[in-house]
Order: C-alpha cells, then sequence, then structure tokens
C-alpha cells in the first residue's frame, strides 16, 4: 500500500473539493469492446475452478471480447464469477510465450529456437536418458487444467512409449485424498450424488471449504437454497477460518486446525448414542471395516470403538467454540434433516490423514442413510476444471490408468494394453513415482528428465525451495508447457509455447462426473500449440532416436490429423470408446457430437448415444437412474453398489481413530499457519495476476490474523509481518479480522513474490495412503517487522 | 474541522452519483448537494492506489452503498464492485445493461431496450424489481 488509509482519504477530500463544480472522472477510458458488441459466440466450459460453468466466449471481428454465462446449463445456469467472466484477455495479453525457447544451461539466457528443433532437443533428452538411465528417469508432471485429450496422449507416450509409470499431476495436491476416500468407503471414486441435490437439500455441511470463493457460482446455489428457503434449510459451517462462506451459515463450528477428526467420530457417537441411525440402510448396504487389512467388524465393535469420542472428549480436543452441546446439536440436526448434502474441499483433503477425514465423513452418511435420494449426498468440491475428467478419469497419476484401472491389477493392465495394441508387458505393473516422491528423485538425481505441463509446481508444492533446488539442478532436463512465464519456467531448459482455452478443442470433465466441450475458436497467437499435436510430434521423434516402433504406435492413430479439432476428436473417441467401455465411468455415449448438442455437457455412466442425450446420470448406483445399478443388479434393492474397489458391493463405515497434524504448534512456533485462495485468483497467479481487474483487487498475499494475537503482538493492520516455519520465511502485509481462530494464521497461496510466496513456508509431509501433502496445517511464528511498506504487485516474466 | 466538512461533502457527493440519479434522496441536504453535482467525481489515482480493491475506500467513502451491497446475494456471492462498474480504464458510473451480460445474458436480452437494469432493479440491492 502506497498510502496509509488516512492520507489516502485525506487526497480524496481535496480533489473531490475542487470537482464539485463538476470535472469528468479523472481516468483514461478507452473504448473497450464489450458482451453488446460481440457479434459471434462458441460454446465452452470456464478455464478455472472445478465447477464446470458453461460459458460462451464472444468475439468480435474474430476477436475474444467478453465471456457470458449459458443459462440453460444445469451447472451454474448462466452465472460466472469474475475470473469467469474476463479470463478472455488472456489471448491476446502481451506476455502470452509465442516461441519455443531454449538454453542448454540453466545459467544460460534462452533464445528462440524453431519447433522442429524444440522437438528433437526435447526427444533427444528423454531418449538418452532411458537409454542411460532407464524408463524410470523420465517423468511427466500434468494438470487438473489439461484438457483429458492432452492428459491421455501424455499418459500413454510415457506408460506404453517410454515404459513407466512416472505419469503424476498436480491433483495429487488437491484431490487425491478424496479420490481414497471415495474408493475405500464406497468402492468407486467420484461423488454419487450432482448439483442438483443442492435445491433439494435441507442441511448442507460445508466443512473445510471455503466455497464462497474457491467454488463461487455452486456456493450462489447454496446461498439461494439457503435464502429462498430460512427455516427450512440449515447451513452448518465447519472451519477453524470464519470466511466468506460462513457468511449464511447458520452454525458454524470453529476447531482447532486438524482436530476434526475427533469432532466428525463424536458426531457419529451422538448418531449411534442417540440411535439416531438408519438400521435399514445400515443392514442392507453397509460393513465395519478396521485398519491396514480391512478387516470386517460388527456394530458393537464400532460402538466401542466411538465410545472414546464422546462430545465431551472431543470439544477438549476441538477447542475453539465447540462444546459437547453443539456437537450434539449438530449431529441431530445432520441425522434428522430430510435430506443431508456435505461438501468439502482441501481442508479435509490436504492433510497427512486426509482419507481418514473423508471416510469419517461418508460415516455418517452411512450411519444416516442421507445417500442416493434425492438432496442426501457425500459430495467432494474438486478444485480444478479437469481434475476429474481428465486425471481421475483419464489416467493421469502414477498408480491408475483410464478407466479408473489401478496400474498393479494385472488383468486391467492387460485390457490397456490390448486396447493400445502394444505387447502386453510393456506397462510397468509398478506405480511410478507420486508427486512429493517425484520431485525428491528430481532433488536426489534419479530422474534426468521431466515434462511439466499446464502448472507451476515451483511455487506450488509445499515446502517448494526444496524441491526448486532439485529443478536447478543442471543434470536435470526440465521441460515445461505453458502459456505464460512462471516459476517453473524460470528453471526450464525448455519451454513450449501452447494454445490456451478456446484456442484448441477439447473435453473438461467437472466435479459432478460431467464432461464438457469446449470449441476452438480463435488461433492462439505466434507460433504456440495444443498440446496434442506436441506430443504426437515429439513421439514420432522418439520412436526415431530409440528405434522403437511400439512408440510411434501409440500415436499412429491420429497421424496426419488436423490439430484444431479431428486430432482431439480421434483420442476422445480412442479414449472413450476404447478405454472407457464396460468401465463405471462409461462415456461411450458422450461424443464430440453428442457433447455439441447439448447446452452443458453429459454425466457419466453414459454408455449409449441415446442415455447421453438425456443429460446422462444424475444419481449414480441408484436402479432406474443410473444404467449400470440396473446393469450390475444382482437383487431387487433399490441400490446396487457396483463399484470396483468393493467385491461384497457394500459400503465401509471405517474405524479411524483421531489423528492430529504432522507439524503442532510448539513454544518455538507457536502459530498454526493454513493456506488458501482468495476468490480473485487463481492457484499461482500467472493466469489471473494479468487481468488487471483481478491484480487490483488482490494484489499481494496478506497474512490474515485474528484482532486478539495482533493486539497482544502490536500488529496493526497493513503492517508488515515475518511469518517464519522451520522451513522457510515470508514478509507480508497483515490483515487484521475475526478470520482465523486465535492462535492461526492464515495466507493466501496466489502471490508469486519470493517475500510472499507461502509455499516456501508450508510442510511436505504428507497423506500414507493418498500421498497427498498437508498444505493446510504446520507451525509457524509470526512477528511485525515495520509499518505499511508500497509494495507492487510481482509476476514472473521472461 | 474544514477537513471534516469537505469529507462529509465528498461522502454525499460520491455516494450520490454513485446512486445514479433516479434515487431519491431522503434529507433535502442531500438534494441540493446532488443538484450542484451533476457529474461523477473521483480523485485522480497513480497506478500504485489504483491497486487499492474499490470496496477498501468505498467502506468509508459511500458506508451506505456499500453496506447495500454487502447484504445484498451480489455481496453475499463476493460480486465485487469492478464486475458490474468496470475498472479505471472502462469506468461506468451507472453501469449499462451490456455490463449485466456476462451472467444475465437472457434477461438483458428480454429487457426492454429502451431502459438500464438498474432503472428496475435498484443498484447494490438488486431485489428483484422495484
Amino acid at each position: 500500500m502506497a498510502l496509509t488509509r488516512r492520507e489516502f482519504l485525506k487526497r480524496t477530500a481535496a480533489l473531490t473539493a475542487a470537482s464539485l463544480a463538476g470535472i469528468n472522472l479523472p481516468f483514461n477510458l478507452e473504448k473497450e469492446a464489450h458482451a453488446a458488441d460481440a457479434d459471434k459466440w462458441v460454446r465452452g466450459t470456464c478455464r478455472f475452478c472445478g465447477v464446470g460453468c458453461r460459458v460462451e466466449l464472444g468475439l468480435k471481428d474474430g476477436r475474444p471480447v467478453a465471456i457470458r454465462g449459458v443459462s440453460q446449463s444445469r451447472t451454474n445456469f448462466g452465472f460466472l464469477c469474475m475470473k469467469g467472466m474476463l479470463f478472455y484477455q488472456l489471448m491476446t495479453h502481451p506476455d502470452r510465450l509465442k516461441k519455443p525457447l531454449y538454453r542448454a544451461s540453466k545459467k544460460e539466457k534462452f533464445r528462440e529456437i524453431s519447433w522442429e528443433e524444440a522437438l528433437d532437443i526435447a526427444a533427444e533428452k528423454f531418449a538418452e536418458a532411458v537409454q542411460k538411465y532407464g524408463p524410470n528417469s523420465v517423468a511427466y508432471y500434468g494438470s487438473g487444467q489439461a484438457l483429458t485429450e492432452e492428459t491421455y496422449i501424455f499418459q500413454k507416450v510415457m506408460r506404453a512409449g517410454l515404459r513407466t509409470n512416472n505419469v503424476e499431476g498436480n491433483p495429487r495436491l488437491c484431490m487425491a485424498s478424496a479420490v481414497g476416500g471415495y474408493i475405500t468407503s464406497f468402492g468407486a471414486d467420484e461423488p454419487i450424488g450432482s448439483y442438483a441435490d443442492i435445491e433439494k437439500a435441507y442441511c448442507i455441511f460445508i466443512i473445510g471449504s471455503n466455497m464462497a470463493e474457491a467454488h463461487p457460482v455452486l456456493f450462489r446455489r447454496v446461498m439461494r437454497r439457503k435464502l429462498d428457503n430460512p427455516r427450512e434449510v440449515t447451513v452448518i459451517n465447519a472451519d477453524p477460518r470464519r470466511s466468506p462462506t460462513s457468511r449464511i451459515a447458520d452454525i458454524h463450528l470453529q476447531f482447532k486446525p486438524g482436530t476434526d477428526l475427533a469432532l466428525l467420530n463424536a458426531m457419529a457417537y451422538v448418531i449411534v448414542e442417540e440411535k439416531l441411525y438408519n438400521e435399514d440402510f445400515i443392514k442392507n448396504y453397509c460393513t465395519f471395516r478396521v485398519g491396514k487389512k480391512k478387516k470386517e467388524v460388527n456394530f458393537e465393535e464400532y460402538k466401542k470403538f466411538l465410545a472414546a469420542y464422546t462430545p465431551e472428549r472431543a470439544a477438549q480436543i476441538c477447542g475453539g467454540n465447540i462444546t459437547p452441546d453443539l456437537i450434539r446439536k449438530v449431529a441431530r440436526i445432520f441425522a434428522t434433516s430430510p435430506a443431508t448434502m456435505s461438501f468439502w474441499t482441501m481442508g479435509i483433503n490436504q492433510r497427512i490423514r486426509g482419507v481418514w477425514a473423508n471416510n469419517l465423513i461418508h460415516n455418517l452418511h452411512l450411519l444416516t442413510g442421507q445417500l442416493c435420494r434425492p438432496g442426501a449426498d457425500s459430495f467432494s468440491l474438486t478444485g480444478q476444471p479437469n481434475a476429474c475428467g481428465g486425471v481421475r478419469e483419464g489416467g493421469g497419476l502414477c498408480h491408475i490408468l483410464p478407466g479408473h484401472r489401478p496400474v498393479k491389477i494385472d488383468k486391467l493392465r492387460h485390457q490397456v494394453e490390448d486396447l493400445w495394441g502394444v505387447p502386453r508387458g510393456r506397462i510397468p505393473a509398478k506405480p511410478g513415482y507420486h508427486t512429493v516422491a517425484m520431485f525428491s528423485a528430481v532433488n536426489e538425481g534419479k530422474i534426468k528428465a521431466i515434462w511439466i505441463n499446464c502448472t507451476s509446481p515451483a511455487q506450488s508444492l509445499p515446502n517448494c525451495d526444496k524441491y526448486r533446488r532439485g529443478l536447478a539442478r543442471e543434470d536435470v532436463f526440465v521441460v515445461v508447457t505453458d502459456i505464460f512465464p512462471t516459476r517453473t519456467t524460470e528453471l526450464a531448459n525448455l519451454i513450449l509455447p501452447t494454445a490456451f482455452h478456446f484456442e484448441k478443442t477439447g473435453v473438461y470433465g467437472c466435479t459432478e462426473r460431467r464432461s464438457q466441450l469446449t470449441l476452438k475458436a480463435v488461433d492462439p497467437p505466434g507460433e504456440a500449440k495444443p498440446e496434442v499435436w506436441i506430443v504426437r510430434e515429439w513421439a514420432l521423434k522418439l520412436a526415431e532416436k530409440l528405434n522403437d516402433p511400439v512408440i510411434k504406435k501409440c500415436v499412429e492413430p491420429f497421424l496426419g490429423l488436423e490439430e484444431g479439432y479431428a486430432l482431439p476428436e480421434a483420442i476422445w473417441n480412442e479414449y472413450t470408446q476404447k478405454l472407457t467401455a464396460g468401465r463405471d465411468n462409461d462415456l461411450r455415449g458422450a461424443t464430440y457430437d453428442v457433447l455439441k448438442q447439448l447446452p452443458d455437457g453429459v454425466q457419466w455412466p453414459a454408455p449409449t448415444k441415446e442415455w447421453a442425450l438425456k443429460g446422462g446420470t444424475y444419481k449414480k448406483f441408484v436402479r432406474g437412474l443410473d444404467p449400470l445399478a440396473d446393469k450390475h443388479a444382482v437383487d431387487e434393492k433399490p441400490y446396487q453398489f457396483y463399484g470396483p474397489a468393493h467385491k461384497d458391493r457394500k459400503l465401509w463405515i471405517w474405524l479411524r481413530p483421531y489423528k492430529g497434524p504432522a507439524e503442532e504448534p510448539d513454544a518455538e512456533y507457536p502459530f498454526y499457519l493454513s493456506t488458501g485462495r482468495v476468490i480473485d485468483h487463481w492457484h499461482t497467479s500467472s493466469m489471473t495476476g494479468r487481468i488487471k481487474e483481478l491484480m487490483r483487487a488482490n494484489p499481494y498475499a496478506y497474512v490474515e490474523i485474528n484482532p486478539k494475537d495482533a493486539e497482544r503482538l502490536g500488529i496493526k493492520p497493513g503492517d508488515m509481518v515475518l511469518v517464519e516455519s522451520r522451513r522457510g520465511r515470508n514478509i507480508l502485509p497483515a490483515k487484521v479480522y475475526e478470520g482465523p481462530m486465535e492462535g492461526m494464521v492464515f495466507v493466501y497461496w496466489h502471490d508469486m513474490h519470493e517475500d510472499r510466496m507461502i509455499n516456501r513456508v508450508t510442510k511436505d509431509a504428507f497423506d500414507p495412503g493418498s500421498k497427498e501433502p498437508e498444505f493446510k496445517i504446520c507451525a509457524c511464528r509470526i512477528k511485525r517487522v515495520s509499518g505499511p511498506k508500497p509494495l507492487k504487485p510481482f509476476l514472473v516474466t521472461l | 474541522m474544514r477537513l471534516k466538512t469537505l469529507s462529509a461533502a465528498i461522502l454525499l457527493g460520491l455516494s450520490l452519483v454513485a446512486c445514479g440519479t433516479t434515487q431519491t434522496a431522503t434529507a433535502p441536504k442531500k438534494q441540493a448537494v446532488a443538484q450542484e453535482t451533476k457529474t461523477a467525481v473521483h480523485p485522480e489515482l497513480s497506478e500504485q492506489e489504483k491497486l487499492t480493491p474499490c470496496a477498501q475506500c468505498h467502506q468509508e467513502v459511500t458506508p451506505a452503498i456499500y453496506q447495500e451491497w454487502y447484504q445484498s446475494r451480489h455481496g453475499l456471492d463476493n460480486v465485487k464492485c469492478f464486475q458490474c462498474h468496470g475498472t479505471y480504464e472502462d469506468f461506468e458510473v451507472v453501469p449499462s445493461s451490456s455490463r449485466c451480460m456476462p451472467c444475465h445474458a437472457q434477461e438483458v436480452t428480454h429487457a426492454p431496450k429502451d431502459k438500464k437494469c438498474v432503472a428496475c432493479h435498484p443498484a447494490h440491492k438488486f431485489s428483484v424489481h422495484k
């Protein structure tokens, strides 16, 4: 802040006094084109969060000028947030990467090279690593923002071509615990229900999610549901920090970070103690499980387990405003409401016991039968627009192949090899490195060449300095495909400029199992190319250099196809028609032609075009609503849990004990540090930081401090504050308000300035099951270092 | 004292302008000021000052408008000032209807062409109709 508030108001006064006679606005107003000027609208999906808002890009004389929502869409009904309505500006932004850039050494400056040379270098380096150090010395690190076609072709070339399962992506950092939770509780990944349940829910339980900022357009639906039915609908928000989401809550549960496992078990205790459970649902559909061996136990043993989580004991563990009575009250509302829907995001997933926390939410739904009915669902919100569709379904993590197939299951792996027409044994049986292990392997020099696509791990990994050191090694060849310079392109040898959203064609699959097509509307700038073209051409060169026809075989079906539409369509067809056939995410009905006919795409399972044209499946596992529930029915029961991971076709209620975070505050580091998003920015802000409206609305990261802590430490709003952990430090301006609870600070993670990049401070401990890091909790200390200072927003440039 | 008086005048000036001319001011004094200030007024800002979210100053400078917005559905759902009014390069005191189109495209298309949206939907409250 350049001026103090007082100075600013003083100047406002002086200037306006002089202006009272009537001076026009003192800004240079440009004649910018707006929605009304557009002469053509092209349909697609928003580029940002996991909600999957349908949008139309407005063009005037072929140039992007506006974005508007699609009112017929069942995701957003036409509404957009500020990111969604403004991202058209990125297409013509002067910072766009337009030419391949290369440097042999990371100490050198980049020089522009041709695509021919760039692809040759990329192929040479990967081939050399494979030949000298074996297939596991190369890796791909992708993104929940890449199109499904892109993730699919990348992982195909890596696995069947280069013979490595070192295929990972940033969804490991956000949704892996939710995957683990769904698979271990329900036997199948991804939510059972849909957004449409919001309008039928009476209790909405939001835990570990600031959906008002992270999923604003879906939050609008929750808000409307509450405001339209203020007495009938109860919103419960459970979060150590009061956030904009809390504004619509009837009850806010504020507990010490990491104690929610005790809270959730205590809610289950009340449900059991007061006999609020649904006996028929449990008897018909559930079993109880415990431990690594997934041992089956009975209800009595579960009751014994819960005895350790009386509301009294849980209230002691949780602290904050949690009392035994409050726990009893919310458990009763949860259990007895006509329909309860839970939402959660990173507060639950980014934890060393993220899978357990997911299981404990599911437990509440299973005990009470708050599932499979309209308005009743246990619904994980996905962070990214294509983490579900591209990465979870498309095979973008080291342990899963396309179509929800675990790598280690021989039968399923061989299925994939057969479908691809490559020799059996071509895909290794062992999963590759998960994300933290992958970047640790980079640090150790075990990975010699890594391709990072559409994401910036140099900023987004926890404890990022540690991993930036590895990426900076001269013996690690780093390729980055992106549209703008980032903290990661700073560590690259080769930067390949890619086409942005609407500059290429492809599918995003959002949170509610919904696949939606975005059509190419404009050409990419300069020499930027769609990733599908880049991978195809790279694979051909790899095949030559390694003299391996199987690599060529991976891209053979796609040779010669035009890259703007025909190529991605052919890849989508191979993936859906071959790889999803007979799987739970069957998408055979969702062809490009079908997707183009619908305003809002298709929810899987959608095995036929007829079913897909109806929009697909609103609720999984329910006979009459889900064609696979009818197909796989083994009895007359209305719900058929055919998920591939539970052979007993049951839902599992887990005995998961309370476990705190990896790092608790102590005398030396007495505060909890948590991090999260603000509404105006997306991830590492390489895109949103380049939209002037968004940058002005939130130009820097702040550290939020509770007023009581601020007073104790003599910190005033705007003061510069040191936030330091055992790993690193930031100096950020303070925002003092009743957001984080006492003893906790909260920092936004989008800022890429070295002083304000909070992942230099966070901890890289991870969940042993999901391998997802605990971004949300670590210990830190804070100290005022000075009064307010003028700060400049910061973006990495070339 | 002088500064205080001036500030009060500006507060009124800004709030009335931002409310648009269709809003009826209740206090006679306010009406008098409104008649004197037919043109929009806003202090000149440096690039650095433009890095201040609108609401940060307007919370103090135009508190009534801020509160109306904050309590509205737009406020609850974090629809911010710039989404309707634009930013410094394309600012509109009373947004033209096309500014509503990103979220309300269908409604704008069906609405009477001779009126701005705010003629019927009160600015900052956004109740369904006046």
